[in-house]
């Protein structure tokens, strides 16, 4: 009990205290009385609720502190994964796109950026042959290679596949294209992979920018160089000229005409005779692939395979190529007086060989087409053969069983390995035309393909030359006992209506089988009434 | 005080006083009593040091437990959090007398950790009688 003359003041600084915890001073405390009462209970129960208050805001404080650092970091590692490619941890396109965007709002200030775009050149037949974790470590590797070949202050990104993009800030097209090559040499270093050695490739284009471009426009600047170095036969770098770029519309409108073509029925064959040297009889032809383009004309295959290839069209031309040439073969065998031997010789691209559909495609139209097996023979080149993976061991295997022949083409400008001859599936070998020589070496050209020759025979296959074009190679080869012959001089590729009597008839009579008379003119017939053929193959 | 200090003192149940003035014993009829001094405010390390001498006293048995705040001035935060362990204790019972003992019990029971039952009194009979039951083997 509090005295009479000391007034308690107890309920007036409850109000105070209530009051300076309404201002936020936690740490407020009111003294408790000795008399224990209710008063002092309410005092006791306000300080210890003023304690948990301030406890409660403290742990707050700290939980928010926590959790707002651990949502930054989580921030930051969502940012930097949209932003990453997870394989190299380099840069991906729209983190490139944004450095780009931010280098060219700068500019003025800090200097004009170059762009290098670039893409190696052979990576999917790693990916095919060494497997895609095989792919994958030498995407890691050339990752590194391309962050220690530019500046810290450079970007690089990885923009899909094989496809490397680098930004290098305030950089001279000079400077830039110097960078270019480091980088196409350092790419060029050997890197071992699984066990085993690769050397990679890179074809690099650069693109400066121009007032007003973007990002975009510089990407695909750089992308248009990247190919034009990549046609390139002697620079694996090129510096962006509209030229490029027009050159590039051209081939996206040839694309889209291209894509149609078949529909539009102006894809046509031509066919090669492929003729016994010793007899001139007529046991086959190739069949050679032309576009004929209503605006630019009859277009060889040099203009539109690789195109073909890029835009996925290549399977159907396949089976169309097979079905015309295959029905075509149907007609002749039902018209004209065939030799027993005579066979219809198409070309297989590398490509074409990994189609789980190529064995189906062409049993299809073997039947469809009433067409005994024996009687096709595809063409492959060295290099499908031999780098083959599993899928072209498969189509070849199947093609064997079909009972369809197998021949190597060009042989002489690939691998040109004597252990391949005898152990590839082939039954026969096509000599590219280089190994002739020279239309004037032809007499001492003799013991070398006599050698050659003399090999493929041991190795029990077949041999035709191809690029026959004079009477004395023709009668070298009908003297060193070459099978087959194909070349102009024997007859340029003809329309299927040129596969006829009258040529079977021609090719009977050749000089070149009658010793002491020369010709250099051939079977000048052929070339006369197929005027349109151009002479390169 | 040292856990070998405090065996030494244990030997006949004798009242063993913490650092901060807190007693503990052990009763006979199985209830550990725990006593904070009158008019004394209690901070986190007193309370440590009690539960310290409590987990002693226990020997790794389970008691109930008998917490006297009566006149106690103040209890900080801290020292209500360090209440008791349910590895050592099967019940609580606060024992206090007046309107600030209640208050600053309930404190107690609101801070005290989960499954185990707890209870304010105003009498030590009560008290016990309701502990009585929490006394294992009892």
């Amino acid at each position: 009990m509090r005295a009479v003359d000391h007034p308690d003041t107890r309920l007036a600084q409850l109000v105070e205290g209530i009051v300076k915890i309404a201002d936020g001073e936690l740490s407020t405390r009111i003294p408790a009385s000795p008399a224990r009462d209710e008063l002092d209970a309410v005092i006791a129960g306000f300080n210890l609720m003023a304690g948990e208050l301030a406890a409660a805001q403290a742990e707050l404080e700290v939980r928010v502190t926590t959790r707002t650092g651990m949502l930054m970091d989580a921030l930051r590692k969502m940012e930097l994964m949209a932003l990453t490619d997870p394989l190299t941890q380099l840069r991906n396109r729209s983190a490139l796109e944004t450095v780009l965007e931010s280098s060219l709002a700068t500019t003025a200030v800090n200097g004009a950026p170059a762009v290098l775009l670039l893409d190696l050149d052979s990576f999917k037949e790693i990916n095919d042959s060494l497997g895609h974790g095989a792919g994958d470590t030498v995407l890691q590797i050339v990752a590194e290679r391309l962050r220690g070949s530019v500046r810290k202050q450079d970007t690089v990104a990885r923009l899909g596949g094989d496809e490397f993009a680098i930004v290098l800030q305030d950089t001279p097209v000079e400077r830039a294209r110097v960078v270019a090559t480091r980088i196409v040499s350092a790419l060029a270093h050997p890197m071992r992979v699984e066990d085993t050695s690769l050397t990679v490739s890179a074809s690099v284009g650069v693109a400066i920018p121009k007032q007003d471009d973007s990002a975009v426009d510089l990407v695909l600047y750089a992308d248009t160089a990247m190919y034009a170095a990549k046609k390139a036969a002697n620079s694996k770098v090129a510096v962006f000229s509209p030229s490029l770029l027009s050159t590039r519309q051209m081939r996206s409108t040839l694309a889209a005409e291209l894509r149609n073509a078949i529909s539009n029925h102006e894809m046509v064959l031509h066919y090669q005779p492929i003729v016994e040297v010793a007899t001139g009889r007529l046991i086959g032809v190739e069949a050679l692939i032309r576009w004929q383009h209503p605006q630019r004309g009859l277009l060889m295959p040099d203009n539109f395979i690789d195109l073909a290839e890029e835009i996925g069209a290549m399977p159907a031309m396949a089976v169309w190529v097979l079905e015309t040439a295959l029905g075509c073969l149907r007609r002749w065998q039902q018209t004209l007086p065939l030799d027993p031997r005579f066979t219809m010789r198409v070309n297989i691209s590398a490509t074409q060989l990994q189609r789980p559909e190529l064995l189906d495609d062409v049993q299809r139209i073997l039947i469809m087409k009433d067409i005994d097996p024996r009687d096709l023979v595809l063409e492959l080149t060295e290099y499908s053969m031999v780098t083959g993976n599993e899928w072209e061991l498969y189509s070849l295997r199947g093609l064997r069983q079909l009972g369809v022949g197998l021949s190597i083409d060009d042989f002489g400008t690939g691998y040109s390995s004597i252990s391949y001859l005898r152990t590839l599936p082939v039954d026969g070998v096509k000599l590219d035309k280089s190994l002739l020589g020279d239309t004037s070496e032809t007499a001492t050209q003799r013991p070398f393909i006599a050698a050659v020759l003399q090999l493929i025979r041991s190795c029990k296959l077949s041999a035709t030359f191809e690029g026959v074009e004079t009477w004395e190679q023709a009668r070298m080869l009908a003297e060193l006992g070459c099978d087959a012959g194909q070349g102009y001089y024997f007859s340029r590729p003809v329309p299927a209506s040129g596969i006829n009597a009258a040529l079977l008839e021609d090719l009977l009579t050749a000089p070149w089988r009658t010793p002491g008379i020369s010709s250099t003119t051939g079977l000048t017939l052929n070339v006369a009434a197929y005027p349109e053929e151009p002479v390169s193959r | 005080m040292t856990g070998s200090a405090l065996d030494g003192q244990l030997g006949g149940r004798k009242p063993v006083i913490s650092d901060g003035g807190i007693t503990v014993w052990l009763r006979e009829d199985g209830i550990m009593h725990v006593k904070l001094p009158e008019n004394a405010a209690i901070a986190g390390r007193h309370a440590a040091a009690a539960a310290e001498t409590v987990r002693v006293v226990a020997a790794g048995n389970r008691y109930p437990l008998l917490l006297d705040v009566a006149q106690v001035k103040s209890v900080s935060r801290n020292a209500r959090r360090v209440y008791g362990h349910p590895d050592t204790v099967t019940a609580y019972a606060l024992l206090g007398s007046g309107p600030v003992d209640r208050v600053l019990s309930h404190y107690f029971l609101g801070a005290g950790p989960p499954h185990v039952p707890a209870q304010f009194f105003e009498s030590e009979d009560q008290a016990v009688q309701w502990l009585g039951a929490y006394v294992e083997g009892s």
